[in-house]
C-alpha cells in the first residue's frame, strides 16, 4: 500500500489531488544541479585556462604545513571525484539493478556534499575577506547533493517525511545563501562591483560609475536580504521564481565581466539559483508521494 | 544506520572539532601579551605613505592605554646625550604628541600610537625615541628620503603570514643587507625602504597575529637602531581595522596612493581588495598620466597578481593591465602566489619587448608553492621558481635592477629595465 501525504491544496481545494509527477522532476532537477555544479568544480581545477587549487589545498598547505604534494593529490582526489560523482548522478536509473545504481548515486552525492562543505570549512579556516560567512554563503552547493542523498533513498515508508526535510534544507540554504550575498552587498564587496563595472565595460556601456553601482550594490543587498527572509515563509513561489532569476543572472555575470573562460564560475554557482528552482517546482504543483511515483 | 544518517553524524563531528580547532588557532593573545608590557613602547616602525622627504608616520605599540604619549626626535648626530638642550644652529630636534587609539579586534586590549612628522629635511637621518608615559624606547632612527635624482635600492617582497621562523629569517636577512648596503661607497646599493605587498598575517581582524607580526618585524631594525620605513600594500589576509590601525592610515581609507622617493622614481601602491574599476581605474589613470612624464621609473605594487604564477588573474586584470600598458610602467610588483616569478615583458596579452614585466609573487616567510611554468608568460625569458625571497630593485641613471635574493643569499634571478622615457630633471 503507497504511502500518501496529504499535500498543500492546489489552486481549486476542491478538485480531486492529481497524480503529480513532482517527484521525479524534483530529482532530475536536483541531479542536473548537482551535475553542473560538479563541470564547475572540475573546470575550476582541470580544464579551466588559468586552473587553481581549492581552499582545502590551501588550508592543508598553508596553514597545516601539510606536504605540497599530499595536498595536491587531496585536491586531485576532490576534483576528480566531483566530476566522477556528477556524472554518476546524471545517469538516469534503469529498473534493472535500480536499488544499487540509486546506492552508487546516494555514494556519489554524498561525496560531492562532504567536498562542497569541506572547501567551505577551509575557506572559513584560511581567513580571508568574509571568510567567516563561507558556511552560509556556499550553504546551497553542499546542500544540494544533500538533498540529492535524502531523496534518492531507497526506504520508500519514509518518502514523505524526506520530501519534507529536503525541501525544508533547500529552502534554509537557500536564504541562507541570499543573505550572505546580501550582507556582502551592502558592505559594497570589491569583486560584486567590478562584476557589475566589468559587465558595463564589456558590453552594456551604461556608464556606469562606482557612485552609481555602489549605490547599484545597496539595493541588490537590501532586496537579497528581503527575499531572503521571504522564501522562510510557506510557499513563496514568486519568491522562489525571482531567486531561480537573480541566481541565474549573477551566476552568468562570472561570464559577463571575465570572459567565457570562467565558466566554471558561473557553473560552480548553479545551486545558487538550483535550490530555489527545486522549491519554485515544488510549490508550483500539488503532489503526493507514492511509493510509484518516485521510482519511475 | 543509512547512508543520509552516517553522513549527518560524520558532518557534525568534523564542524564540531573545526570548531574547537578554529577558536584555539585564532584566539591567542597570550603570545601578544608577552611581547607588550604596561606602557613599554614597543614595535617601533617607520610608514611611508606621503612624500618620504619630507614626511613620516613613526608609530609603536603599549600594552596599556596609558596617558601621554609623544615622539622625541632630532637630526642624528646631534651633539651631546639625550639630556643635552638643542642649542646647536643646524639641530633640530621636536617633540610630537601622538595620536592614539585601540587596536581593534580580539579580547586583550593593545593600544597604538602615530606620530606624524612633517617639514622634515631630505636625505636626513633622524633619530626618534617613543615616550609613553614613563617609559620610553631606546634611541633609533631612520633616513629620509632624497629630494635629488641619485641611485638608490628599495626591497620589495609580500605574504609574510604564517611560517614565523623563515619570517624572521628574511628580516634577520633584510636587516643585514640594510646595514651592509649603508657600509660602502656605492650609493645605489643603499636601501632606502620596503615595499610589502600584503599578507602579513592569516588573519586580518585578529589583533593577536599583527602583534606578533609587528615584534617579528622588529628584526628588520639595525643593530644600530636604523628602522626601514616601510611602504605597505593591503592584502586579501589584512582585511579589517588593524591594517590601517598598524600602518597610520585614517580609518576608511582605500589603500592606495603613490609616493616619489627621489625626484625620478614614482612608487604606486594599490588596493587589490577593492573594486579594480571604477574609482580605483580612474585614480590609477590620471595618476600615471602626470607621473609618467615627470619621472624616470615608474612602478605599481598591489597584492593579487593579474598574471599570475600560480592562481587565476584578479578581475583587476581586465582593468589595470590596460591602464599599465598604456602609461608603460616599468614594472609592477605583485604577491599573493607564495612564489617567485618575473614574467616576459607583457602587451596587449602577448609577450613584447615594450610591454610591461610584473615579478612577485610573495616570499617573506608564507610556504612557498610550486609555480605553473607552464603559463606562457613565464616562458623564457620569464621564470618561475619556488623559495623564500625578496626582490632589491635598484634604481640607476640609465637602467633599473632587479634581483631576486633567497634566504641563502643566493640571487635566484637577475634583470634589467631600461629606461623608456628620456626625462631626465636636474637637481
Amino acid at each position: 500500500m503507497s504511502s500518501k501525504i496529504q499535500p498543500p491544496l492546489g489552486p481549486n481545494s476542491d478538485s480531486p489531488i492529481p497524480e503529480s509527477p513532482i517527484p521525479n522532476k524534483l530529482l532530475t532537477a536536483l541531479r542536473v544541479i548537482v551535475f553542473l555544479q560538479c563541470i564547475g568544480v572540475a573546470g575550476r581545477y582541470w580544464f579551466a585556462e588559468f586552473e587553481i587549487e581549492s581552499d582545502i589545498y590551501g588550508l592543508l598547505f598553508f596553514e597545516w604545513s601539510w606536504p605540497e604534494t599530499i595536498a595536491q593529490r587531496i585536491d586531485d582526489i576532490g576534483a576528480i571525484g566531483c566530476l566522477v560523482a556528477g556524472i554518476v548522478v546524471l545517469v538516469p536509473t534503469l529498473r534493472l539493478g535500480w536499488d544499487r545504481i540509486r546506492q552508487l548515486q546516494r555514494v556519489a552525492a554524498g561525496f560531492v556534499a562532504a567536498w562542497m562543505f569541506s572547501i567551505a570549512i577551509a575557506h572559513m579556516f584560511r581567513g580571508g575577506v568574509f571568510a567567516e560567512l563561507s558556511l552560509g554563503e556556499h550553504v546551497v552547493r553542499y546542500a544540494a547533493p544533500m538533498a540529492l542523498v535524502i531523496l534518492l533513498s531507497v526506504k520508500k515508508s519514509t518518502e514523505p517525511v524526506r520530501l519534507w526535510v529536503t525541501l525544508l534544507i533547500l529552502k534554509m540554504a537557500t536564504a541562507a545563501t541570499f543573505a550572505v550575498h546580501g550582507y556582502k552587498a551592502l558592505k559594497i564587496h570589491g569583486p560584486f562591483a567590478d562584476l557589475v563595472l566589468l559587465t558595463d565595460l564589456n558590453g552594456a556601456n551604461f556608464g556606469i560609475g562606482q557612485a552609481t553601482v555602489e549605490q547599484i550594490l545597496w539595493i541588490i543587498g537590501i532586496v537579497d536580504l528581503i527575499v531572503a527572509v521571504l522564501i522562510l515563509f510557506p510557499r513563496m513561489r514568486a519568491v522562489a521564481i525571482y531567486m531561480v532569476f537573480w541566481g541565474m543572472l549573477t551566476a552568468a555575470s562570472r561570464m559577463t565581466a571575465l570572459g567565457v573562460p570562467a565558466y566554471p564560475e558561473t557553473l560552480i554557482r548553479s545551486a545558487n539559483w538550483g535550490c530555489p528552482l527545486i522549491l519554485a517546482i515544488a510549490y508550483q504543483f500539488s503532489y503526493k508521494t507514492s511509493s510509484d511515483t518516485l521510482h519511475k | 544506520m543509512n547512508l543520509s544518517h552516517c553522513i549527518f553524524k560524520s558532518l557534525w563531528r568534523s564542524t564540531a572539532v573545526l570548531s574547537v580547532l578554529y577558536v584555539i588557532l585564532n584566539c591567542s593573545p597570550l603570545f601578544a601579551a608577552m611581547t607588550l608590557k604596561g606602557t613599554q613602547p614597543a614595535h617601533c616602525r617607520v610608514t611611508w605613505t606621503d612624500d618620504p622627504a619630507t614626511t613620516a608616520t613613526v608609530s609603536w605599540s603599549t600594552r596599556d592605554a596609558g596617558s601621554k604619549h609623544t615622539l622625541r626626535f632630532r637630526i642624528k648626530g646631534a651633539a651631546g646625550d639625550e639630556n643635552a638642550q638643542a642649542d646647536e644652529g643646524n639641530v633640530i630636534e621636536g617633540t610630537a604628541m601622538a595620536e592614539s587609539g585601540r587596536y581593534t579586534g580580539g579580547q586583550a586590549e593593545f593600544y597604538y600610537h602615530h606620530v606624524r612628522l612633517t617639514d622634515l629635511k631630505p636625505s636626513t637621518q633622524y633619530e626618534v625615541q617613543m615616550h609613553s608615559d614613563g617609559d620610553h624606547s631606546p634611541w633609533f632612527y631612520f633616513e629620509t628620503g632624497p629630494d635629488h635624482d641619485r641611485p638608490f635600492s628599495l626591497i620589495n617582497g609580500g605574504d609574510s603570514r604564517t611560517g614565523h621562523k623563515d619570517r624572521l629569517r628574511v628580516n634577520e636577512m633584510i636587516a643585514t643587507m640594510v646595514s651592509d648596503s649603508f657600509a660602502n661607497d656605492d650609493p645605489s646599493d643603499d636601501i632606502l625602504a620596503f615595499a610589502h605587498g600584503g599578507d602579513y598575517i592569516v588573519k586580518g581582524s585578529n589583533v593577536a597575529q599583527w602583534l606578533r607580526w609587528l615584534s617579528d618585524h622588529e628584526s628588520t631594525t639595525g643593530k644600530d637602531g636604523r628602522m626601514l620605513p616601510i611602504i605597505p600594500a593591503r592584502g586579501n589576509h589584512d582585511r579589517g581595522k588593524p591594517f590601517n590601525q598598524v600602518f597610520g592610515f585614517p580609518d576608511g581609507d582605500k589603500n592606495y596612493y603613490a609616493v616619489n622617493i627621489g625626484p625620478q622614481v614614482r612608487f604606486v601602491t594599490l588596493n587589490s581588495e577593492i573594486s579594480a574599476a571604477g574609482d580605483q581605474a580612474k585614480w590609477i589613470d590620471s595618476e600615471m598620466l602626470a607621473s609618467r612624464a615627470e619621472n624616470r621609473w615608474l612602478l605599481a605594487q598591489y597584492h593579487r597578481p593579474i598574471y599570475p604564477a600560480v592562481k587565476a588573474p584578479s578581475s583587476a586584470l581586465k582593468v589595470w593591465a590596460p591602464l599599465f600598458e598604456k602609461h608603460d610602467v616599468d614594472l609592477v610588483c605583485e604577491a599573493d602566489g607564495h612564489n617567485v616569478k618575473r614574467t616576459v615583458p607583457i602587451r596587449n596579452g602577448k609577450q613584447d619587448p615594450t610591454g610591461v614585466v610584473y615579478i612577485g609573487e610573495g616570499g617573506l616567510g608564507v610556504p612557498q608553492r610550486t609555480p605553473k611554468t607552464d603559463r606562457w608568460y613565464l616562458q623564457s625569458p620569464g621564470m618561475a621558481d619556488k623559495a623564500h625571497h625578496i626582490f632589491v630593485l635598484t634604481f640607476q641613471e640609465d637602467q633599473l635592477i632587479g634581483k631576486c635574493v633567497l634566504l641563502d643569499g643566493t640571487v635566484r634571478d637577475e634583470f634589467t629595465r631600461q629606461v623608456r622615457s628620456p626625462v631626465l630633471v636636474a637637481n
